[in-house]
């Protein structure tokens, strides 16, 4: 079903950037599952977005909404620069709204294996981090999305060295031991 | 125009620039200059400013050094060494601070025993027990290897674990993650001391605190609802200043003036020499290559997001203050903090027993939404 061929990265690639409209085959492309493979370079923070119209995702968040009244239902997604961290398996998730944002992040954490000497930080809306001991119905309050989806968009911190040797600062992101395998 | 007039007129104009001009370091502004918590007006203070920002210890690249880590490592940091560089920076100021005080100042002159100890923790071999060597080996025992870049926790993560090798000054650096000092945590490392057999005893004397704080103010840039938090982090009596840089580039802010940071740049490869106890001409050079005349500036918004805050809390007394202060002037004005002071570690959540059995028995496959959409698996929520 989710090949890995060039020409289907290519085929991605291509539609992200122009925009194509979006017919039922590429909606099955970009699900859930092909954002979770380890390839950074298919990774958009915004692909959740572009996937399906505002109208679906809100009947989708209705009908969950609905049925699950206390959660909140969240998107989480690595930052498209972000090569230090995994991926986590799964973006779309039900949280009971009154943990905190604090709790949450330890899930995360938990999830995507990190020791507790490496650096998380939890975006809403790609802009701010959240006090930690608001509760996920507080922060969905303020700053969920038409959609009625809250976005997280999770990050470690840069690293700095001289541009003009991006080169070594590649490979050696790639060899760092942060890059934990997803099972 | 051509390329060797614009040359020449480059050269004439900065040399003119050098004749006549005072370098553009400090603004002439009615806003209060802040270096590391001292607050100066940058209209009649400018030389104290300047004395100031020259007696910090100003840490660069270095060239033709000791390989690190033997015959085939590396002999310079050029390219790579900057954030490494920023980290000594900020815990060179900590053991000045701790050791010589927040008010001392440097002078060509100087032959202070204290100062050079200082300075000499932090030269280029590997005996030293801050050297670019340890900090890139202890960087290697982490899973870095050296060369690599460091972020701005990768190196407050080393520095941590080097200062339990300086008895001398019985630092204790404590690294505040998930944007959170919790001061219980604070307590038990700065009251107690784990004897050899692991036990931990209780200590009435405590152990002076070099906090950082690592932050991401924003993804690709810093969000400006942080911009009056940056500033006040300068403002601290406890301020050690923040790591960080532009993208890229790491650099030590040690103030700020209106909305932009004074900063101490580390990109300058000068040669490897030793100062030891500043007797020789070469040594006395040695010593003026480890201070900065003049400080730089960029605005608050173009800093990379990706920080440190640092803090220096030499006594119990400091650190209570500081956290009263934290509270006062930098979360409960803000809507948005950029961290936050709590006793304990917050609990961990675990599932109920209900939410237990709800997640387990749903399924959507049977699932139907209002308009015919089928949630089919790969658009499956996962439930907490």
């Amino acid at each position: 079903m989710y090949s890995n061929s060039p020409e289907d990265s290519f085929k991605l690639c291509n539609c992200d950037n122009n925009n194509v409209p979006l017919d039922t085959k590429m909606n099955k492309l970009f699900g859930d599952k092909k954002i979770g493979k380890k390839d950074a370079k298919l990774n958009n923070n915004d692909v959740k977005k572009e996937v399906k119209s505002v109208e679906v995702r809100k009947e989708e968040v209705l009908a969950i909404r609905n049925r699950f009244p206390t959660k909140i239902p969240v998107i989480v997604q690595r930052f498209f620069k972000e090569t230090h961290l995994p991926q986590l398996d799964k973006s779309k998730f039900l949280v009971p709204q009154e943990i905190t944002m604090c709790q949450f992040q330890t899930i995360i954490r938990n999830r995507i294996r990190l020791n507790q000497n490496q650096a998380l930080y939890l975006l809403v809306n790609n802009k701010s981090m959240m006090s930690l001991s608001l509760t996920l119905a507080e922060v969905y309050t303020e700053h969920s999305e038409n959609d009625g989806f809250l976005y997280v968009t999770y990050a470690s911190q840069e690293v700095f060295g001289d541009g003009s040797r991006s080169t070594l600062r590649h490979t050696v992101r790639e060899n760092c031991m942060f890059d934990i395998e997803l099972v | 125009m051509c390329v060797a007039t614009r040359d020449i007129m480059d050269c004439m104009f900065e040399a003119c620039l050098e004749a006549t001009l005072e370098p553009d370091d400090i603004p002439k502004t009615i806003d209060p200059v802040w270096i590391l918590g001292k607050k100066y007006n940058a209209l009649q203070d400018i030389n104290k400013i300047r004395q100031d920002i020259n007696s910090r210890i100003w840490i660069t690249y270095r060239k033709n050094f000791v390989p690190i880590g033997g015959n085939e490592g590396l002999t310079s940091d050029k390219g790579w060494g900057c954030m490494l560089r920023c980290g000594q920076m900020v815990l060179a100021q900590a053991l000045t601070s701790l050791h010589l005080g927040r008010e001392w100042l440097w002078d060509p002159q100087t032959r202070d025993s204290t100062y050079l100890k200082i300075l000499n923790k932090f030269q280029e071999r590997r005996q030293a027990p801050y050297s670019i060597h340890q900090i890139a080996l202890m960087g290697a025992s982490l899973g870095k290897s050296v060369g690599q870049w460091f972020g701005p926790n990768t190196v407050a993560q080393v520095l941590k674990k080097l200062v339990k090798y300086d008895e001398w000054s019985r630092l204790a650096i404590h690294v505040a993650l998930d944007n959170a000092i919790v001061i219980n945590e604070i307590r038990e490392l700065c009251l107690s001391t784990t004897k050899l057999d692991g036990t931990k005893m209780t200590n009435s004397e405590w152990k002076p605190l070099l906090l950082i704080v690592p932050l991401r103010l924003g993804l690709t840039d810093i969000n400006p609802i942080y911009i009056s938090g940056v500033q006040k982090c300068f403002q601290f009596r406890q301020s050690l200043g923040v790591i960080g840089g532009k993208p890229n580039v790491a650099l030590y802010f040690i103030g700020c003036v209106g909305k932009e940071v004074i900063y101490l740049d580390p990109h300058n490869t000068q040669k490897s020499g030793f100062v030891e106890n500043k007797e020789t001409e070469e040594q006395i050079e040695m010593d003026l290559t480890y201070h900065c005349k003049y400080a730089s500036r960029i605005n608050i918004l173009k800093m990379d997001p990706s920080v440190a805050a640092c803090f220096f809390c030499k006594t119990e007394v400091d650190f209570n203050d500081f956290c009263q202060r934290v509270k006062t002037d930098l979360i409960d004005p803000e809507k948005e903090p950029m961290f936050e002071v709590c006793y304990n570690k917050p609990k961990e959540w675990s599932p109920t027993l209900e939410n237990a059995i709800e997640a387990g028995t749903t399924s959507f496959s049977d699932l139907q939404g209002p308009g015919g959409y089928h949630f089919d698996s790969d658009h499956e929520f996962e439930i907490l």
